[in-house]
């Protein structure tokens, strides 16, 4: 009981640490020459890594059978909810200037905005429903609504392949990471069907 | 009559920067930062007598160009190192580095198709075809960012009345050099080579220009060293970079990104910021250096010299 509540106090801090560095490199000029844009971009990289982290938990436990692994689940789906958050805020702020018209306009002319937008609602929604005190109201029903992580990954995944310079349908340009993060997610979710998991529950109960 | 672009007053030799004060910016800002410290801590030391400071310190090398809007040259520092050039790599900052020992020497460029004198040029034949100009224009990406970069060029006409084109010649094809050894980025999943192409009255209308160099000086590989084309009313991708051939044509070419994603990278990809683009907004730009967003000039600010071009075009559909 003691291990599992350290990993997870360690990972609560850790997560912090790619915002740290990126603000460091903000304020000390050394986050390349269009730094408003990188600073955006990294925040954004980070909420759908931690994103893709959050939800290769479960099938990690499933795996190897380290059942105290699992709660790392909660401090890396609040980190995809506060880097997305940052990266929404910075989009906001630093990149649009509050420039509340023009937002209006790509929102409603760019698919990749208002997916990313909708990925972030479902973001607010499991992060808000994250606070002990909702899902100790919520019961049975939140673990259900937590289903729409399925639906918000992706979301961010293809906000993260439509904002770069590539064609899946063509299989041309800027596509090898949007793809891996893709496929990596995809072996996810299959890991986490009920006869697959089970399958593998079987096969490594009969293994040792 | 054709009207001279306004391209600003210009610019003295005095004024131009000695080589070593521009060619790192940020190198020297830290020589003038610690310049700047000693002279403090000197002037606290009662007898000795504070050094001046060169007068140069507090000049900034790029605010001496301009362009016509008397927006500052970005810094060649930035021009130098924050570049698309997806021969090398798509990293922007790290392009400069893959593409430092790039073969620029010897340098040939072969023009053909429909014309009476196809020829193939050294890059000296070119360089003596016209004197060298320094244009300052603004660079225009697609992604949603600007530089003011002062060009060194000529006029692409030079270079096509040179091979006298033929009255079917109705567009102008371009193809950058691919050097397997040298450009790691070409193992990467795109539609090799980079070509672009231009209508012939675009290719010969004088803001269009070859350019061999920026800031006074030769152009770097990641600058599309020896030879490239400028088109400052287009997005930055049709300025397409280390020319090997160019071929005029009865029929529109195909162009790189086009190819790519045809319904967002037009052939004519002119800077247009009312035309919805289906993956970023054009609508406003970011210069490079700046912390506010610029909102984004028609055909990038040279509507007055350009529009004529596109009269009875509707800009929605030829985008």
């Amino acid at each position: 009981m003691k291990r599992t509540h350290v990993l997870a106090k360690t990972a609560n801090l850790l997560i912090w640490l790619p915002a740290i560095v990126i603000l460091f490199l903000f304020l000390a000029d050394g986050l390349s020459f269009n730094p408003i844009g990188t600073a955006l971009h990294w925040m954004g990289r980070f909420a759908a890594g931690f994103f893709v982290l959050s939800l290769a938990v479960t099938p990690l436990v499933t795996l190897t059978g380290i059942s105290s692994l699992a709660v790392l689940r909660r401090p890396l789906g609040l980190a995809a909810f506060y880097y997305a958050s940052l990266h929404v805020l910075i989009y906001i702020t630093l990149d649009q200037n509050f420039n509340l018209l023009q937002m209006w306009r790509s929102f409603t002319s760019q698919p990749y905005i208002w997916i990313g937008a909708a990925a972030f609602l479902i973001l607010i929604i499991l992060g808000v429903t994250a606070l002990k005190k909702v899902m100790r109201k919520m019961g049975k029903r939140w673990k259900v609504l937590q289903r729409l992580a399925y639906l918000g990954v992706f979301a961010v995944l293809m906000h993260y392949a439509m904002a770069r310079k590539g064609n899946l349908f063509t299989l041309q340009g800027d596509i090898v990471v949007p793809l891996t993060l893709l496929g990596i997610t995809l072996v996810l979710l299959v890991l986490r069907l009920p006869f697959i998991r089970k399958g593998i529950l079987r096969l490594r109960k009969v293994s040792t | 009559m054709k009207k001279r672009p306004d391209l600003g007053k210009p610019i003295p030799s005095s004024e131009i920067t000695p080589k070593d004060v521009y060619m790192n910016r940020r190198q020297f800002m830290k020589t003038a930062g610690i310049a700047a410290a000693g002279a403090l801590l000197a002037a606290c030391t009662p007898q000795g007598t504070p050094e001046p400071l060169p007068a140069e310190t507090d000049a900034s090398p790029a605010a001496l160009y301009s362009d016509e809007l008397m927006d500052p040259a970005t810094s060649f520092d930035v021009i130098t190192n924050y570049n698309n050039y997806y021969e090398f790599t798509v990293d922007k900052e790290r392009v400069a580095k893959l593409a430092k020992d790039f073969t620029t020497t010897p340098w040939q460029v072969e023009v053909g198709g429909l014309v009476n004198k196809p020829r193939t040029f050294s890059l000296e034949d070119i360089l003596a075809l016209h004197a060298e100009e320094e244009r300052v224009y603004r660079m225009r990406c697609v992604e949603g960012w600007s530089m003011v970069i002062p060009w060194l060029g000529f006029p692409l006409s030079a270079l096509l009345k040179a091979v006298e084109p033929l009255g079917s010649a109705k567009y102008v094809g371009f193809e950058t050099v691919m050097r397997l050894e040298e450009m790691p980025g070409l193992k990467d999943y795109y539609p090799w080579p980079y070509v672009e192409g231009l209508r012939l009255d675009e290719a010969m209308h004088d803001l269009t220009i070859l350019s061999t160099g920026l800031y006074g000086e030769r152009l770097l590989p990641q600058n599309g060293a020896p030879l490239r084309l400028v088109v400052p009313w287009k997005y930055g991708f049709k300025s397409i970079k280390s020319i090997i051939k160019i071929d005029l044509l009865e029929k529109q070419p195909l162009t790189f990104w086009n190819m790519l994603a045809p319904e967002e990278y037009g052939f004519y990809s002119n800077v247009n910021p009312n035309h919805t683009h289906p993956r970023w907004s054009q609508a406003t730009e970011r210069r490079i250096g700046e912390n506010m967003r610029r909102p984004t000039l028609m055909f990038n600010g040279y509507e007055e010299q350009v529009a004529s071009l596109y009269s009875g075009m509707d800009l929605d559909v030829y985008y």
